[in-house]
């Protein structure tokens, strides 16, 4: 027991704190050293990114009281845009990369908008139907991979994007590195959603809404408007995480794999940890981040089911929501 | 032309699951709360009753199935009830880690154990099932506990000043809830299908909380609906075997059980009665 567990330490530090795995090579002065230094720093680093978008959009959302929990169905389609757009781009790497963005955002916050829609003039809850949506999206992202997205080969997965269609890769010591600047996008998003909610009038609607509905509605703040476009960024950011994850993360394409990657429901996690704060949401998605590359790590190493990763992440989603409520017993 | 007589069997097989787990949910909604975790306590159930029928035959893995919700309604009762934590994030967070838990104990049996699930025939479930929903409606219509469990889900206030322990009622209400999840996901792994398979309740749970609202928060009104939904699958399923159909068309025939709940949503959500305090957590001035 006690050997397993310095084993399962070990493996975790080498692989995922220390910046690049231990070698046995000693690299000369005058060598260049290869792309692998900062090797699980860049794992961290990418692996944050998606993790950290729908962690935004499901915190914008909850912040007006509008439970979101289709961030991965709207991830899918997102996903599932830009790679249609993407596969046949015009122009210029920029004209290509912006439009593929654009095609993710504005997937993702229609089909968050269905759901937005079917809330203000039918009262259907909005749990519910994002629910039952991650399905819809799930379905078509397979219908599509068996017809029109299918690729000539025969395989169950899409075609891949065009190099002009992918994310820049930063370069460390002259080499290119996994990390694409998708991250970055990412960071800036925070950013700008901290902004819009701080120091916009959209913003304090936004919150107000959230904090007292009744209120806000005679403080005269169309509340089912701002529900309304609410839900739709939420959407539109989930959409997004899928835009970015496809351009900036080989293969580059969709796979049946990408309805079940579990960004969506890890974004509720990262959201909660992170105190609905979109800057507190940086740090949380890189400690899920983190919590993936260790994952991966023991999944290669020692053969731990990487299903261990989605049971520690509900575990740490119970304990967060249960520590939060902590205070009802001190006070 | 489908011929719908020949369709009824299959009606009763994809019907019986939704209904059993929407049964439970009805009784726990009725007491105020939504348990959106009913999801992974299924799928709880459908490992924990396929496991022990292949160690100690299909009574075990009844008992074991149920068991294993119940496990797993205990963290989700602690957070919404103790600590009034919002009750559709604990349940997110139960789905979570039930998909990750179940998975991984998943791999740790071995392949083996396959062979020796025994499984019990489908029949006994639905029959057992409207039995089920009528207690259910005697329960909550006659028997004093039953009325009193509606009276929290409405009037928390009301019930506590009548001197009824609320958060007791609502914890046995969850783990009821708890039960029937864990019996309909035993329902798939060792009646339907004699095989576990990774999420393998692949969104029931979700359809389930939908009818609850279809339902309108009857028994009767979930037992139509359960029928109703157990036939459009169906259907589905039939116009999948067609073969003048391409591939990509006969897949989007996969989406129609959450559509057509999604139009029927849209249909009868606003004007429905739900219970006045729900989703909301209860605790004293």
């Amino acid at each position: 027991m006690g050997k397993g567990i310095s084993k399962i330490t070990r493996v975790i530090w080498s692989r995922s704190v220390l910046p690049s795995p231990p070698s046995r090579r000693v690299w000369r002065a005058d060598e260049i050293k290869p792309a692998e230094s900062y090797r699980s720093w860049i794992q961290t680093l990418i692996a944050a990114t998606p993790i950290l978008m729908t962690g935004l959009a499901v915190a914008v959302a909850f912040r007006a009281s509008v439970l979101n929990i289709g961030a991965e169905g709207q991830y899918v389609t997102g996903a599932i845009a830009a790679v249609a757009v993407g596969l046949h781009p015009h122009g210029s790497a920029w004209l290509a990369i912006g439009t593929l963005l654009l095609a993710g955002f504005l997937a993702g916050a229609m089909f968050a908008g269905v759901a937005a829609i079917l809330h203000q003039y039918r009262r259907v809850p909005v749990v519910l139907s994002t629910l039952l949506l991650n399905f819809v999206a799930a379905v078509l992202l397979k219908a599509l991979l068996q017809g029109p997205l299918h690729e000539q080969g025969g395989q169950l997965q899409s075609e891949q994007l065009p190099e002009v269609a992918q994310l820049v890769h930063l370069s460390l010591h002259g080499r290119p590195t996994q990390l694409h600047i998708g991250f970055f996008i990412a960071v800036a998003c925070a950013v700008f959603i901290s902004a819009l909610l701080r120091f916009t009038t959209f913003g304090f609607h936004l919150r107000a809404t959230g904090q007292n509905p009744v209120a806000a509605r005679f403080a005269g703040i169309r509340v089912g408007a701002i529900s309304l476009a609410t839900l739709c960024l939420s959407g539109g950011l989930a959409g997004l995480a899928g835009a970015i994850q496809m351009s900036g993360v080989p293969p580059y394409l969709l796979l049946p794999d990408t309805a079940s990657s579990g960004f969506g429901f890890t974004g509720i996690a990262v959201a909660l940890l992170g105190r609905l704060s979109p800057m507190g949401i940086v740090f949380s998605a890189l400690f899920f981040g983190w919590l993936q590359t260790a994952f991966s790590a023991l999944e290669t190493e020692l053969h731990v089911p990487f299903l261990t990763l989605q049971a520690t992440q509900g575990s740490i989603l119970i304990a967060i929501l249960i520590l939060t409520n902590l205070k009802r017993f001190t006070r | 032309m489908v011929h719908f007589v020949e369709l009824l069997p299959a009606v009763l097989y994809f019907a019986t699951p939704l209904i059993l787990a929407a049964l439970g949910e009805l009784v726990v909604e009725r007491a105020g709360v939504v348990n959106i975790g009913i999801e992974g306590m299924m799928l709880a159930g459908a490992l924990g009753g396929w496991a022990a029928d292949a160690w100690h035959g299909p009574f075990a893995g009844i008992i074991a199935a149920i068991m294993a919700a119940m496990i797993l309604a205990l963290p989700f009762a602690l957070a919404t009830l103790v600590f009034a934590a919002d009750q559709i994030v604990t349940g997110t967070g139960i789905n979570l880690l039930s998909l990750g838990l179940t998975g991984m104990i998943y791999k740790l049996i071995p392949p083996e154990m396959a062979n020796r699930v025994v499984g019990i025939d489908v029949k006994w479930l639905i029959i057992l099932t409207p039995c089920i929903a009528m207690l259910i409606w005697i329960y909550l219509r006659f028997a004093r506990a039953g009325l009193e469990l509606t009276a929290i889900g409405e009037a928390p206030q009301a019930a506590d000043t009548a001197g009824i322990p609320i958060q007791r009622r609502k914890f046995r209400a969850i783990l009821f809830g708890a039960a029937c999840a864990g019996l309909a996901g035993a329902y798939l792994s060792i009646m339907y299908n004699r095989s576990f398979t990774e999420n393998m309740t692949d969104g029931i749970g979700f359809l389930a909380l939908a009818m609850v609202i279809f339902g309108r928060w009857n028994p009767g009104g979930i037992v139509a609906a359960g029928l109703f939904f157990g036939l459009v699958r169906a259907l589905a399923n039939q116009l999948e075997t067609r073969n003048n159909f391409s591939p990509a068309a006969l897949r989007m025939f996969g989406m129609l059980p959450y559509v057509v709940s999604l139009a029927a949503l849209a249909g009868v959500a606003g004007k429905s009665g739900s219970p006045a305090a729900l989703g909301k957590a209860y605790q004293r001035e």
